[in-house]
């Protein structure tokens, strides 16, 4: 029975180390900032008081800033997500063919993933700018009714951002994607096309059901990365103009200027919350779909 | 196998705690540095009853700036005499202008390694984070604007002046511009507007503005606060004690009115929520653009780019035409509490501030000297000369980031003004935006009376 108990039991063992770390630089810091989004910590004063949910009162009551955030971050998150999967799916269709320049293609899809955030930001702040590149571009080939000014327009400045995130990222989710299409058995693909199958019948009724899992699991993580958003938008816009990209990280991080350390705290947790709540909704779904299909 | 299974633990137990102590480790070797200086103090100890011992062991010290501060005076030229001078090194570190406050506040309050660094009193815990340093030789020689600047609350002194001249803000315009057109500057807000017509009917843009980087908008806001100073001289006592709100400040709301109706009659420039500092610089050299709104820090930026250019400078114009401009108390330099070096710090910043020091950084960017011994006037471009002139008139007032108790919520100052210039909000929601986000800064900042 004691040999049936450790046999049971041993592969605990190696969890002990990573639930370690996992503990002292995750767990931790987490808590530690839930505990002061209840005080009054501030980087001005040493002494911190505990003020129960004021912090969450201050910060629901401020107006619709905050609440413009969320908004804001959710449209980040899914549009950039459709964007990259979208994307990703039609370059992964497209690579998945036989042809010359296959895996050079390939390559360069894949490429701008591999550039820092902030140099990314850098090129396409001078790309973007109002006598930028692409404006330039416009107006030489004749196009000057789309001249716009692409960062600096209340409208057009998300969806600019949303661009250049999907430009680095569908490359990543034409990866996922184009290693799942390796899942589809070639076999039903050649019966399908001996039954006189369409291409668009092909791809709904196989590829398709075959790729979903991937397809679900390149939104939801893109989704999630999108929800804590940051380094692209605040190198590009900082929120702006106006608070027309303003997001909750950034949100957080100009809250800093009071001083307090509380306040935007208590920003970080609710946006846990959110982010948190998010991921097991639609993880719940996925994986109801999957397991029906 | 018993045995097997416990060795096999006990590894993957020390293999857990293998990055736990690696955090440790740094802190013992922090240790092991600060256990160098105490093994020097007693070597020198010892030594005291046979010599006198100065500590000859040369320091490294951090200096914290904003970027855009270390391009006046030959700062670093003067840095490097002093480590010349004594064998000590210093750590120049240029924080970008709009990221320095939040990485300064950041490293204070993580324990960072910080020895000197510039700010504002209201962005730190005073007593606890910054070395007093009060009794010191600079007192006696500088100006009461610079002095009492530097006087934190409870009395002492915190900081050392920077040579830096004294901050005004206000218009800064092509005069060549303004002489191809006949114009003169204007001294009430209907002549102003005229002049604002005339230069755009010429083809130029009478005001750039360069919200890309949004801290340019808010010296527009320190020139309109140099008026509302002037006209009552109490209104800083009156906000910081939450008796007047600022929309209750006629002289601020009509400033803001004036600036909606230059947006909407298109005197400002169509790329202006893009366009940079430096653009703007280019714009009104180049003569493009005929003023901008400054600090007078802009006017040897625009002179490295074309020392031909003919820059001058008039006060924000206001309704009656009384001329007011706000200037701001010395820039302050701190040495951290922590700091393992004061006493060097202390050097350091006695060497950068006596008489032959200020006077070559002030005749390197010569400006409203902080100092009573040090007069650079004959150094002066145009522009410079009249805001002494102004000076030497008294129509000064108190620098609103200096008098204002509330720490400028910046990100939401830049938004609101953004907004503001792009027609998205009317004079009236910016004004009462500008009030609510102070008031909520107060609150979130544990002020009193808030």
């Amino acid at each position: 029975m004691q040999q049936n108990y450790k046999k049971k039991n041993y592969p605990v063992f190696y969890l002990i180390p990573i639930l370690l770390i996992f503990t002292v630089f995750y767990v931790s810091p987490a808590i530690l900032g839930l505990l002061y989004s209840l005080t009054d910590a501030s980087i001005k004063s040493s002494g911190i008081t505990f003020v129960g949910l004021e912090n969450y009162k201050l910060l629901f009551s401020d107006g619709t800033d905050f609440f413009v955030s969320v908004w804001n971050q959710f449209k980040f998150a899914i549009l950039d997500a459709l964007g990259k999967t979208i994307i990703g799916l039609l370059a992964a269709l497209l690579l998945n063919r036989k042809f010359r320049g296959n895996h050079f293609l390939r390559a360069l899809i894949y490429l701008p993933i591999m550039f820092g955030t902030i140099m990314v930001a850098i090129i396409f702040n001078y790309i973007l700018s109002y006598d930028g590149f692409l404006n330039g571009f416009l107006e030489a080939v004749g196009l000057h009714g789309l001249v716009n000014d692409w960062l600096g327009s209340f409208t057009l400045a998300m969806y600019s951002v949303i661009a250049v995130d999907v430009w680095v990222g569908a490359g990543w989710s034409m990866l996922l994607i184009l290693a799942a299409l390796q899942s589809v058995p070639k076999e039903v693909i050649e019966c399908s096309d001996i039954d006189g199958a369409g291409a668009f019948t092909k791809f709904f009724h196989i590829t398709l059901p075959y790729i979903m899992g991937t397809l679900n699991l390149s939104l939801l993580l893109s989704i999630i990365s999108g929800l804590k958003a940051f380094d692209i938008i605040y190198a590009m816009t900082r929120g702006g103009p106006g608070h027309a990209t303003e997001v909750m990280s950034t949100f957080l991080v100009k809250s800093m200027s009071s001083g307090s350390i509380g306040y935007p705290a208590a920003i970080s947790v609710i946006q846990f919350i959110i982010i948190t709540v998010v991921a097991l909704i639609i993880t719940y779904f996925t994986n109801r779909k999957e397991s029906q299909s | 196998m018993k045995l097997l299974q416990k060795k096999t633990l006990a590894v993957l137990l020390l293999g857990g705690l293998i990055p736990v102590l690696s955090g440790c480790g740094s802190n013992t070797s922090n240790t092991n540095t600060n256990a160098t200086p105490e093994k020097s103090n007693a070597a020198t100890t010892t030594e005291v009853t046979q010599e006198p011992e100065v500590k000859t062991e040369p320091v490294t010290i951090s200096y914290l700036a904003a970027a855009s501060q270390l391009n006046y005076g030959g700062i670093k030229d003067l840095i490097v005499k002093w480590e010349a001078k004594t064998g000590n090194k210093v750590d120049i570190q240029a924080i970008q202008d709009d990221q320095y406050d939040n990485l300064v506040k950041a490293k204070l309050s993580g324990g960072g390694d910080i020895d000197v660094f510039f700010g504002s009193y209201k962005n730190y815990d005073v007593p606890n984070q910054l070395l007093e340093i009060s009794g010191e030789g600079f007192e006696s020689r500088l100006n009461d604007v610079a002095l009492q600047s530097l006087k934190y609350s409870d009395g002492k002194i915190y900081a050392f002046p920077s040579s830096m001249a004294l901050g005004s803000w206000g218009a800064f315009y092509n005069k060549k511009v303004f002489t191809d057109l006949g114009l003169s500057a204007p001294k009430t807000t209907d002549e102003f507007n005229k002049v604002l017509e005339a230069i755009k009917a010429s083809g130029k843009t009478p005001i750039y503005f360069a919200a890309k980087d949004g801290w340019t908008m808010l010296q527009h806001r320190n020139a309109v606060n140099g008026i509302i100073g002037g006209v009552d001289p109490a209104v800083w006592d009156k906000l910081n004690k939450n008796e007047v709100q600022w929309k209750d400040i006629p002289a601020f709301v009509y400033q803001y009115k004036q600036l909606e109706e230059w947006a909407k009659k298109g005197y400002l420039n169509k790329d202006l929520l893009t366009a940079t500092y430096e653009k703007q610089q280019q714009a009104i050299v180049s003569g493009d653009a005929a003023i901008i709104f400054q600090g007078d820090f802009v006017v040897p930026e625009l002179y490295k780019l074309d020392p031909n250019a003919e820059i001058a400078f008039f006060p924000l114009p206001n309704e009656d035409g009384s001329e007011s401009i706000a200037l701001s108390g010395a820039s302050q330099v701190y040495i951290s509490k922590n700091s393992k070096h004061p006493e060097e710090a202390k050097d350091l910043l006695r060497f950068l501030s006596d008489k032959e020091q200020a006077q070559s950084y002030l005749e390197i960017s010569p400006g409203v000297s902080p100092y009573k011994d040090i007069d650079v006037s004959d150094k002066m471009t145009e522009a410079l000369t009249e805001i002494q002139n102004i000076v030497n008139t008294g129509k000064v007032s108190k620098h609103g980031d200096d008098a204002y108790i509330i720490p400028l919520p910046y990100d939401d100052v830049v938004a609101a003004y953004a907004e503001l210039l792009a027609g998205r909000i009317t004079a009236e929601e910016f004004v009462q935006k500008h009030g609510d986000m102070f008031l909520k800064n107060a609150k979130i900042a544990k002020i009193p009376g808030f």
